[in-house]
């Protein structure tokens, strides 16, 4: 797992350190995004647990929205198609907290991805303007991490954990944006709706320990769908 | 161009990393860190004080709703002496292993606070809860109680003890004794809160109380220390005569009216006074008996006789003497009175004795030595109604005697008087004025007769056998009559003695007048006076009763006689009944002249 990142990290410096044939032209795309995380599994998790405690405990973050922070490295396909890989990643996290006279409980699960995929898109422009209409698609892999912190007070007593769990995903991502082009870069701002699906939060290295989210035993895993606000820059480059 | 791609790439990577969602939020509940607990520790037996004796199963249960019991302990005195987990359970407890006396038993347990905080709901909140009770231990022996009091109540006796505070009491038993050693039992209680009882049969008189308890853990009773009380019985505080002679008796009242039925006062044989009231203490008895000394006894007498047979009556006696002048006493067997000379005579085993019938002194007295004979029915001395002849029998000797010396002016042996010589059992009977003596003997073949003896002639007159017993012959004062037993015979002209046609149940009371020359005849309730010379009745007395035993005094003229234990007084002029007493025995008394004269030795005026 750790392998296939680095992997795909490294992807883009083989891209550069190649000396690919042709005048090629790729585009590099930082990309920052905004949207809500559906998380409806990690949210039931979080009343299991609140009923767990059994004080009046009340959760005080419940996967809110966040921004998600990612590049895009594109190569045209076509006049008006391109094709490409894309990295994002975001966070986001929940609490359930209790405090009285006697001591507190806090029990944080911060979720992360780091998502690898593919990207389709395809632009028209808008008359004689600058601007352009751009579709897109993306499919993407999701490396879910889970951290799970704990921390409780009783009086002076005082006891923290951490643990840590993975769980694997996929997505698939359909936009719409406008797109504002110039010579030396474009910005666009596009929308779309992300639906994933994803494994059950497991410990690292084994599958078969996994997290569940209620009595049934049902699996706990993260939804990381809902709709998303991208604001992407283009840097197109040259060879 | 490559490089600031490769600084955007290196600065976009690090932002990534920078900007990772941090949970925000805090949440404070408000928590009352004093809860109110509700618990509750219950033991068995429910008491706040439990006396134990012996061994106990105490059993124990802890209730905390909405609470967990993480243990409990059970302390005697701040020992351990059991612990556990469970909310109930029991201990055996050996209260012989501890010494007499209060200890304190703790019933404690440890369980969460229950205040809902987190710290509680982590068992980082424990309360102990617990409940104390006292523990009596009493394994000493049991000990008796004491009776506190005995006091008048209300008319009763009350009689109070301790309360008997050991265990096992059963009941408390009352024993009433009247000083005689011998206790029973009145009793018996079994509420060990009653220590009172009333005594319904408490008139007076000593007594003493007994209290016994029975326990369970004594084989015996524990007998409480006697405890005794005595208020005075009632007793004959006074005794008076008034002036008519009546008796009164003053005693003094019992204060238990209550318990009080009835007084008794009596003297024996004739004297009785029995009331219902308790104030009724003055008593008069009108006619009380001349010539004795009263025995009175009074008792009061309870209405409640189920005490038996402890019920007991208290006497008090007290020794009145009789009304009267005293006079003698005489120790006499027999007494004659003849007013002739105004002497009485009195005759006893060992004197003869006169007595001047004014002055009461003793004038004459003669030692006879017991020569009587040992048949007291024939010692019968005689003297004439006229005083001048005196006859006595000593030592089988017919003695003739000076009536005032009392000295033997002559001897007689009854073998020349009488026909034979085998006679016995000879006792004189009477001597008339005119010195014929009436004599009884009993000759062969145990035929009694009666002789009449001229003593100037020494020649018996006549002689009449008879069969009946006991043998009477008694002589007329002029000597021409003489009775014998219910034979009346009177001399005729040519010496022969004639019988007398009377009827039976004349002759049977047939007296001759001292000083008259009459014949007296009692019928029923009618004195008849008959002429001895013609036998015609000269006076008819009637009275009140048929009197039994009379006589006719020489001195006054009276008659008296007895009858329905009273004695009659009877002026013969006047036919008038001249005083009555009641309560008399028969022949208890005698008229002389202007006194009645009782045999005991007292005499009042007539």
């Amino acid at each position: 797992m750790q392998k296939l990142k680095t992997g795909l990290f490294l992807l883009p410096l083989l891209l550069f350190a190649g000396s690919v044939a042709a005048q090629t032209r790729i585009y590099i795309e930082p990309r920052i995004g905004y949207g809500t995380f559906r998380m409806a599994s990690m949210k039931e998790m979080q009343q299991t647990l609140i009923k767990a405690v059994e004080v009046k405990a009340k959760a005080t973050d419940t996967f809110g929205p966040h921004l998600q922070l990612g590049f895009n490295l594109l190569t045209n396909l076509g006049e008006n198609s391109r094709l490409g890989f894309f990295y994002e990643q975001s966070s986001t996290g929940g609490r359930i907290a209790y405090e009285d006279y006697s001591g507190e409980i806090k029990v944080d699960n911060i979720v992360t991805y780091k998502a690898l995929g593919l990207k389709l898109d395809r632009s028209e422009p808008i008359g004689e303007s600058r601007l352009g209409f751009v579709t897109g698609i993306e499919a993407n892999v999701f490396f879910s991490e889970l951290r799970y912190e704990i921390y409780s007070r009783v009086y002076d007593y005082q006891e923290s954990s951490e643990e840590q769990y993975a769980a694997l995903g996929i997505g698939v991502k359909p936009y719409a944006g406008i797109q504002y082009q110039t010579e030396r870069f474009h910005t666009l701002l596009s929308v779309g709706y992300l639906a994933s699906g994803n494994r059950a939060f497991h410990v690292p290295g084994e599958k078969d320990q996994y997290l569940v989210r209620n009595r049934n035993n049902d699996k706990l895993e993260p939804g990381w769908g809902g709709l998303r606000f991208n604001l992407t820059f283009t840097f197109p480059i040259s060879f | 161009m490559k490089k600031l791609l490769l600084l955007l790439y290196a600065a976009f990577l690090g932002l990534c990393f920078a900007c990772e969602y941090r949970p925000s939020g805090e949440h404070f509940e408000e928590i009352n860190p004093n809860p109110e607990i509700f618990a509750e520790m219950k033991l068995d037996p429910e008491k706040d004080t439990i006396t134990v004796q012996g061994n106990l199963k105490v059993g124990f249960s802890i209730s905390l709703p909405a609470r967990e019991l993480f243990g409990y302990q059970l302390l005697l005195d701040g020992h351990v002496i059991s612990e556990g987990n469970s909310q109930s359970g029991s201990y055996y407890l050996q209260s012989a292993q501890y010494t007499d006396g209060y200890h304190t038993l703790r019933l404690s347990a440890i369980t969460n606070l229950g205040s809902g905080s987190l710290g509680d709901k982590s068992g980082a909140e424990l309360i102990e809860i617990y409940r104390t009770w006292v523990i009596y231990i009493d394994n000493a022996p049991p000990s008796a109680v004491a009776i506190t009091s005995i006091a008048p109540a209300d008319g009763q006796l009350k009689v109070e003890w301790q309360r008997y505070t050991r265990m096992g009491f059963r009941q408390y038993q009352v024993l009433k004794s009247y000083g005689n050693n011998y206790s029973v039992p009145v009793t018996t209680i079994e509420d060990n809160a009653t220590t009172s009882w009333i005594d319904d049969a408490y008139v007076g008189g000593p007594v003493t109380y007994h209290i016994v308890t029975y326990a369970t853990n004594s084989f015996n009773g524990l007998y409480s220390q006697p405890a005794s009380y005595h208020y005075p019985s009632p007793s004959i505080l006074e005794a008076t005569y008034t002036s008519t002679n009546a008796l009164t008796i003053k005693f003094s009242a019992t204060p238990f009216y209550k318990n009080f039925r009835e007084y008794g006062l009596t003297s024996e044989p004739d004297l009785y006074h029995y009331t219902f009231g308790i104030s009724d203490t003055v008593v008069t008895f009108p006619d009380p008996g001349f010539g004795k000394n009263f025995t009175f006894k009074l008792a009061a007498y309870p209405r409640n006789t189920n005490q038996l047979p402890n019920w007991h009556v208290s006497f008090t006696e007290k020794q009145v003497a009789g009304y009267g002048t005293a006079w003698g006493p005489f120790g006499s067997q027999q007494m004659l009175q003849r007013p002739a000379i105004n002497q009485f005579f009195t005759f006893s085993n060992d004197y003869f004795k006169t007595i001047d019938a004014t002055t009461l002194q003793v004038k004459q007295s003669r030692f006879i030595n017991f020569e009587q004979s040992y048949l007291q029915e024939l010692n019968k001395n005689v003297v004439s109604e006229d005083a001048q002849y005196m006859y006595a029998i000593l030592k089988d000797v017919l003695h003739q005697l000076n009536p005032v010396s009392l000295q033997t002016v002559a001897t007689y042996q009854f073998k020349d008087l009488l026909p034979h010589t085998n006679y016995s059992n000879i006792s004189i009977e009477s001597v008339s004025n005119t010195n014929r003596l009436a004599l009884v003997a009993r000759g062969l073949f145990y035929r009694d007769s009666a002789f009449v003896v001229d003593m100037g002639q020494q020649k018996v007159l006549t002689k009449h056998r008879s069969n009946q017993f006991p043998k009477v012959a008694s002589i007329s004062p002029d000597g021409g009559m003489v009775r014998v037993n219910n034979e009346l015979y009177k001399e005729q002209s040519n010496g022969s003695w004639q019988q007398q046609a009377l009827p039976a149940h004349d002759l049977a009371s047939l007296k001759f007048h001292p000083t008259k020359p009459w014949y007296v005849v009692v019928t029923g309730n009618t004195v008849r006076f008959y002429a001895t010379a013609t036998g015609a009745l000269v006076k008819t007395l009637a009275t009140e009763a048929i009197l039994d035993t009379y006589d006719i005094d020489g001195a006054s003229g009276y008659l008296y006689g007895f009858a329905n234990n009273a004695l009659y007084i009877y002026n013969t002029e006047t036919g008038a009944l001249k005083r009555k007493l009641g309560n008399m025995a028969p022949g208890s008394a005698f008229v002389y002249n202007d006194k009645i004269f009782a045999i005991n030795n007292r005499y009042i005026p007539l």
